[in-house]
């Protein structure tokens, strides 16, 4: 295969909402700046097809629309889980050049009169969640960052870091279709690549019919893992409230307009499970819908009939900017919202962070440095970010440290033709494979082993049982065959996944406690013990590469 | 198969290609026309259809979501 090496200051691995972003501002900054991603990114990422909602508050005189309201919401809804600190640092303190970004791309997130449209939900003091037109945010960006000078290498998925003397220095990876392998040299990276999705089965047997983006596998987190970088909170399985059959995004545009819940009975349930009801966090409405149906109070549906008509409009509107084909849905399944009840359902699982406000990953400080130096994180990939509000603050925050990391750096010397050709023979091994597993097969027993051991019920037996599973798969490596370079695109994205998977066992293992309802419930551990848990488990790999746990206890006022 | 690509309105200009995240569809270079390569890969994200200058794409969802059974809640 064709091999291709080059330089850049700053490497941002992943091109979505937050890897554009950093880009944008480590090129201003006068950083050459090279973005690889698996896709082409005007339409990469999760918010490739649309988002409509961006999470602010913009200080207009009330309490509930300021940082102290903000930083209170954080601390409550993600205790043990969000370090203050660092959300102070990557998100108030780049709140309003986010909001400039939107404006200066082209994508602003005002109405034509200069208001925003404001709504409330999971939890929310008052209504923080901006409502906008973004199903043109990621071509935007994307021409943005072409403009000012990124250099892109669309199509090219990252397989790992380069380390040399304990500093990253660049990556390498491969063109999912031709197969080119490119080895980058660069001062600083940052990684940007998402969640990781496709850890669970769907319910409908479609793997990619998934909430969040399917191209998001955790191949950040597991190649941070690979090069002595920290995760935390990689414990939390995170579901969602979706129309039954279609993981479509849409439910905040559902509960900031003021839609209820109800079960078979017709009563509104959610009073028993928050005392916000239909206003509580993402994670009570998913207790609250698994709770109804496992009492037999079926089906659980969404009932929006109530809407005044001016309401209903925005909120169909609205519905096709965070998921362009959910309209398509209703229209092929008769559904009217004006008229009729949607039965909904529970979403397939995926590793995410406890809430709206905190996420999980690569544990980053307030600089969105990692432990490794040289290697920095951002979006839904770094451990205390979430959603688009962060994945926008952090990106910028993120893009302006690696750029200063990489100004005060000196050109770092190639690392070894050992440490390339690893990487290589790693990656391309598949092809060679003999064997006829394929990635089909793999992902689908993967699925099965954390379906059985590690969904939102846990136990230390079903959790070691897991364990075992991903031991005797990782035997069957030798079998796994890849037929071209898009299918060993997906092996990788599956053995990344099983990183990822390993260390979500070992940190609930861990933690010995339960906290987030279904985010983390341990049978053996059922209660929430804050004098032993307040604080997060990180997980690095020890000197054989076995994910290693240690408690970071975090303090609130 | 999700998107379904209307090939009398098709000019084969490959934007659709470009546009999917999930590396779905491909151009048939004997045709000069896209055609969905990986159909269980869709994500039903609508990118397709949304930068399609001709509006030769519909949406056309699978029979595992349009009946959605034998859902198992955890």
């Amino acid at each position: 295969m064709n091999e291709e090496r080059l330089q850049t200051d700053v490497l941002i691995v992943g091109g979505g909402a937050a890897g554009l972003n950093a880009a944008i501002t480590a090129r201003e900054s006068g950083q050459l700046v090279l973005i690889m991603d698996k896709a082409v990114i005007e339409r990469s990422g999760h918010s490739a097809g649309g988002i409509d909602h961006f999470c602010a508050y913009l200080e207009t005189g009330p309490d509930w629309d300021t940082r102290e309201a903000y930083l209170d919401l954080t601390a409550n809804s993600a205790r043990g889980a969000t370090d203050i600190s660092v959300v102070e640092k990557v998100y108030c303190e780049e709140l309003k050049g986010a909001i400039k970004r939107f404006d200066d791309i082209g994508c602003t997130l005002m109405r034509p009169d200069g208001s925003f449209f404001r709504t409330q939900s999971y939890g929310q003091p008052g209504p923080w969640y901006i409502n906008f037109n973004g199903k043109r945010m990621k071509p935007l960006l994307a021409k943005a960052a072409r403009d000012v000078g990124c250099r892109v290498l669309d199509r090219v998925v990252t397989g790992d870091l380069l380390v040399r003397d304990g500093e990253v220095c660049g990556a390498a990876g491969f063109h999912i279709r031709e197969g080119t392998f490119y080895v980058i040299h660069a001062k600083s990276v940052l990684l940007a690549t998402g969640g990781t999705n496709r850890l669970y089965q769907n319910p409908t047997g479609l793997s990619f019919n998934c909430w969040m983006c399917p191209a998001n596998t955790g191949d950040g987190e597991a190649m941070a893992f690979r090069a002595g970088a920290k995760l935390a909170n990689v414990e939390y399985l995170r579901m969602t409230v979706i129309p039954r059959g279609f993981s479509a995004a849409g439910l905040n545009a559902l509960v900031g307009m003021g839609a209820k819940l109800v079960n078979g009975r017709g009563e509104e349930f959610m009073g028993r499970y928050d005392p916000l009801g239909m206003k509580g966090p993402r994670y009570k409405l998913v207790q609250g819908v698994l709770g109804e149906l496992k009492a037999h109070r079926g089906p659980v549906s969404i009932d929006c009939r109530h809407l005044d008509p001016v309401g209903m409009r925005h909120l169909i509107t609205t519905l096709g900017y965070d998921k362009d084909t959910l309209p398509d849905f209703f229209a092929q399944k008769n559904i009217d919202l004006t008229k009729d009840l949607m039965e909904i359902a529970t979403s397939e699982g995926m590793q995410g962070g406890p809430s709206e406000v905190c996420g999980s990953g690569i544990k980053i400080n307030q600089d969105c440095a990692t432990n490794v130096p040289g290697l920095f994180a951002a979006g839904n990939s770094a451990d205390q970010c979430r959603c688009l509000h962060m994945a926008v603050t952090s990106g910028i925050h993120a893009g302006r440290m690696a750029s200063a990391y990489a100004r005060c750096r000196v050109n770092p010397a190639p690392v070894s033709d050992q440490q390339v050709n690893e990487i290589r023979d790693r990656l391309f091994a598949p092809l060679e494979g003999t064997g006829s597993v394929s990635w089909h097969e793999l992902e689908d027993v993967l699925q099965r082993t954390l379906a059985e051991g590690m969904g939102p019920v846990r136990s230390s037996w079903g959790m070691d049982k897991a364990w075992e599973n991903l031991d005797l798969i990782d035997t069957w490596k030798d079998q796994v065959k890849a037929g071209d370079y898009h299918d060993l695109c997906r092996v990788q994205e599956v053995y990344n996944m099983m990183t990822v998977a390993r260390c979500m066992i070992r940190a609930a293992l861990f933690r010995q406690e339960s906290r987030f309802g279904p985010c983390h419930y341990r049978l053996d551990f059922p209660e929430t013990d804050d004098s032993k848990w307040l604080g997060q488990i990180t997980v690095n790999r020890d000197q054989k590469g076995q994910p290693n746990t240690e408690f970071f206890p975090l303090t609130y006022d | 198969m999700p998107p379904v690509i209307e090939k009398d309105l098709c000019t084969g200009c490959g934007i659709c290609e470009d546009s999917c995240p999930l590396d779905v569809i491909y151009m048939n270079e004997e045709e000069s026309r896209p055609f969905i390569k990986y159909p269980e890969e869709c994500w039903h994200c609508g990118s397709c259809r949304q930068d399609c200058p001709e509006e030769a794409i519909t949406i056309r969802f699978p029979l595992r979501i349009m009946v959605s059974a034998g859902i198992i809640p955890y």
